[in-house]
C-alpha cells in the first residue's frame, strides 16, 4: 500500500525526522506511537503532502508521491485527520462533509447525500445544520473524520482521534475504525491511548527522536525496553506528576 | 415542502429581476435615473470582486485593474478601429481574464503572503503603463468615446438614464452568475479555502486552480462593468477607472453589503453609490460635508456592529433560529 524510504526532515536547525523507513500493507491497521515531539505529526504531514520532506521516497500504490501537492495525493486516496482539529468553522456540519464529497461526487446534491451518510457513521446525525464552530471539540474531530471519509480514502492517517473520548465512546470509535478497515481502508493511527491501540492495531511502529526504534505486534512493542524507557516511561512520569 | 420553498424562492428572484427592469416606469428624475444606472455598473463591478475577495476571502485591492481594462480595451477598439462595444466589451473581458491569470499566478503561487499589497502594487503598475502609453491610451489626460449617433449597436445614447435597461440586465446576469457560483461546487470550494486552506487541500481541493477560476470569472464581470461605464460617461482616464480609490470602493461595496453572499454587492452598492453621489453632487458645501460625515460614520458603524455586512444581520437571524433545534450529541467525560 505505502512504502516510506529514508524520509528526513529538519525545521531550521532542528532535525525532526532522520531516515524514517517503513511500509504498510493493504488492509492493515498500524499504530504509530512515540513521545510528544517525536515527529509523528510531521511524518503524517509529509505523507499527505502538507510538508515537503528534505529527502527520501514515498511510494503509494506503486506511485511516487513525495513531490505531489496534497490535493493530488488526496485524489489518489490518501488523506488524514489532524491532531489540531481543522474543520471549516464558518460552514455547517453538513457543508463540511459535503466539501470532502465534492472530490468525487458529480453534483452538490449527490455530495450532500454522501456527506449525510458519512455524518451518520461518525455519530453526527442530527447535527447537520449546526455551524461547525459550535460543535464540541470531540464532535469537531468526528466531523473531520467524516470529511476525510467523504474523499473516499484508500489509506487514512488518523492523528490522535481518541483524545477526549470517554470509555464507551472509544469503543464506538474502535468499532468504526475496524469497520472502515473491513471496507478496504488501510489505517495508520497515531494514538497515546495504549489500551485502544492494543485492541485495534495489527502492528505498531514506535518513533523516537525522529527514527523508528521498535516495530511489531502491540504487545511486543509495549514491552520493548526502548519504548518503555522513552515513551511509556515518560507517560508514567507524567502520571506521577499530575 | 422543499419544492414549494424552492419555487417560492425562484418566484421571488424572478420578481426582483422584473422589478429592477421596471424601475424606469416610476418616472423618476433624470438625475435619479443616472444614479440608478451608475449603481448598476458598480454592482456588477463589485460582484466581480466578491467572487474572489468575498467568497474566498482573498482581499484584492486591485479590482480597478479589471474595470479599467474593460473600459480601455473597448474604448480604444472603438476609437482606433470603430469596433462596436458589443464586441470590444467581450474582448476587454477576455483581456481582463488574461491579466487576472497573470496576476493570479504571481499572487496565488509566488507571493501569497502579501496578497492585498501585491494586487495594489500591480494595479498601480498597470495604471502607470496606461499613462505611459499615451499615443494609444491618451495617457494621464484620458481618452474620449466620440459620440457618433444614438444607436443600440454602438451602445451609445444621449443620456445616462438611457443605459439603464442594459445596465440592469447586466446586473441580473452578474448576480445570476454570482449566485450560481455560490451554490456550485466552486462556491463550496471557495468557502472552504476561506475557512482553512490546509484543510481544503486535505479535502482534495486544488486551491491554486480554484482561486484562479474565481479571480478570472470576477475579472470578466468587472471588465464588462468597465466597458459600460466608458460608454455611459463617454470618457475614460486613469483616475476614474484605474485608481486605488476605485479598487477600495469596489471592495467596500461588497464588504458592506456582505462579501460572502451573492447579493452583497447589490445591497452595498445600492446603499453607498447614491450616498457617495449625494456627497459629491450636493449643491452646497455644507451639504457635501454633512454627507461625507454620514458616509464615514455609516461605514464605521456597519463594520463595528456587523463585520459580515448587511448580510450578517440576515445570517444571524437564520442561525439563531437553528441553533437550539439540534442539540449536540457530544458526551464529554
Ligand atoms: N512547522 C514547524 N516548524 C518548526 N518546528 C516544527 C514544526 N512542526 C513541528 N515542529 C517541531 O518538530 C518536532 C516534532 O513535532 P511533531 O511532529 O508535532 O511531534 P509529535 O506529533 O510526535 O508530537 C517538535 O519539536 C515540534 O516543535
Ligand atoms: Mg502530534
Amino acid at each position: 500500500m505505502i512504502a516510506v524510504d529514508k524520509i528526513a526532515k529538519r525545521f531550521g536547525g532542528l532535525a525532526v525526522l532522520g531516515d524514517v523507513s517503513f511500509s504498510v500493507a493493504a488492509g492493515e491497521i498500524v499504530g504509530l506511537i512515540g513521545p510528544n515531539g517525536a515527529g509523528k505529526s510531521t511524518l503524517f504531514n509529509i505523507l499527505c503532502g502538507i510538508i515537503r520532506a528534505d529527502g527520501g521516497e514515498i511510494t503509494f500504490e506503486g506511485r511516487r508521491i513525495e513531490r505531489l501537492q496534497p490535493h493530488r495525493i488526496c485524489r489518489l486516496g490518501l488523506t488524514k485527520t489532524s491532531q489540531i482539529v481543522r474543520v471549516f468553522a464558518g460552514m455547517s456540519v453538513l457543508e463540511n462533509a459535503l466539501v470532502g464529497a465534492l472530490l468525487h461526487a458529480r453534483t452538490v446534491s449527490q455530495a450532500r447525500s454522501e456527506g449525510r451518510a458519512a455524518l451518520q457513521r461518525v455519530g453526527l446525525a442530527g447535527s447537520e445544520e449546526l455551524l461547525a464552530s459550535d460543535l464540541a471539540l470531540v464532535d469537531r474531530m468526528r466531523l473531520e473524520l467524516a470529511r476525510a471519509l467523504c474523499t473516499r480514502p484508500r489509506l487514512l492517517l488518523i492523528d490522535e482521534l481518541m483524545a477526549g473520548l470517554n470509555g464507551p465512546e472509544v469503543s464506538t470509535m474502535l468499532d468504526l475504525l475496524r469497520a472502515l478497515r473491513d471496507e478496504g481502508i488501510t489505517l495508520i493511527v497515531i494514538e497515546h491511548n495504549m489500551g485502544a491501540l492494543m485492541r485495534l492495531c495489527d502492528r505498531v511502529l514506535a518513533l523516537d527522536a525522529g527514527s523508528i526504534v521498535a516495530e511489531g505486534t502491540p504487545e511486543a512493542v509495549s514491552r520493548d525496553p526502548r519504548v518503555v524507557e522513552s515513551y511509556l516511561g515518560e507517560k508514567f512520569a507524567r502520571a506521577l506528576n499530575s | 415542502m422543499r419544492i414549494d420553498t424552492l419555487w417560492g424562492r425562484r418566484a421571488l428572484l424572478a420578481a426582483g429581476a422584473i422589478a429592477l427592469l421596471c424601475v424606469p416606469l416610476l418616472h423618476l428624475s433624470d438625475y435619479t435615473m443616472r444614479i440608478a444606472t451608475m449603481t448598476c455598473v458598480y454592482v456588477v463591478a463589485a460582484a466581480g470582486w466578491t467572487l474572489i475577495g468575498g467568497y474566498a476571502n482573498q482581499i484584492t485591492l486591485g479590482q480597478a485593474t479589471m474595470f479599467g481594462i474593460g473600459a480601455y480595451v473597448s474604448t480604444m477598439l472603438f476609437v482606433h478601429f470603430h469596433l462596436s462595444p458589443w464586441i470590444g466589451g467581450p474582448l476587454g473581458a477576455i483581456a481582463a481574464a488574461l491579466a487576472a491569470a497573470a496576476i493570479g499566478f504571481l499572487v496565488f503561487r509566488l507571493w501569497g503572503a502579501y496578497f492585498a499589497l501585491v494586487t495594489l502594487a500591480l494595479a498601480e503598475m498597470v495604471r502607470i503603463l496606461v499613462e505611459y502609453a499615451q499615443p494609444i491610451t491618451g495617457g494621464p489626460q484620458g481618452i474620449s468615446v466620440p459620440f457618433v449617433r444614438n444607436s443600440v449597436w454602438l451602445l451609445q445614447f444621449p443620456e445616462a438614464k438611457d443605459y439603464y435597461e442594459i445596465a440592469a440586465l447586466l446586473v441580473i446576469l452578474a448576480l445570476a452568475l454570482a449566485r450560481g457560483v455560490q451554490f456550485s461546487p466552486l462556491g463550496y470550494r471557495l468557502r472552504a479555502i476561506r475557512d482553512d486552506e490546509v484543510a481544503a487541500k486535505l479535502a482534495g481541493i486544488d486551491v491554486f486552480r480554484t482561486k484562479m477560476i474565481a479571480f478570472m470569472l470576477g475579472a470578466v464581470l468587472s471588465a464588462l462593468a468597465g466597458t459600460l461605464y466608458a460608454q455611459i460617461t463617454g470618457f475614460v482616464d486613469p483616475d476614474s477607472v484605474l485608481s486605488i480609490t476605485l479598487s477600495v470602493q469596489l471592495a467596500l461595496y461588497a464588504i458592506i453589503g456582505g462579501a460572502q453572499v451573492w447579493w452583497g454587492p447589490l445591497a452595498g452598492a445600492a446603499l453607498l453609490v447614491p450616498l457617495g453621489q449625494a456627497m459629491t453632487g450636493s449643491g452646497s458645501a455644507a451639504g457635501a460635508g454633512l454627507a461625507k460625515i454620514v458616509y464615514g460614520l455609516l461605514l464605521v458603524a456597519i463594520v463595528v456592529i456587523q463585520p459580515l455586512g448587511i448580510a450578517g444581520f440576515v445570517k444571524d437571524i437564520r442561525f439563531r433560529r437553528r441553533k437550539p433545534a439540534a442539540p449536540s450529541q457530544a458526551v464529554t467525560p
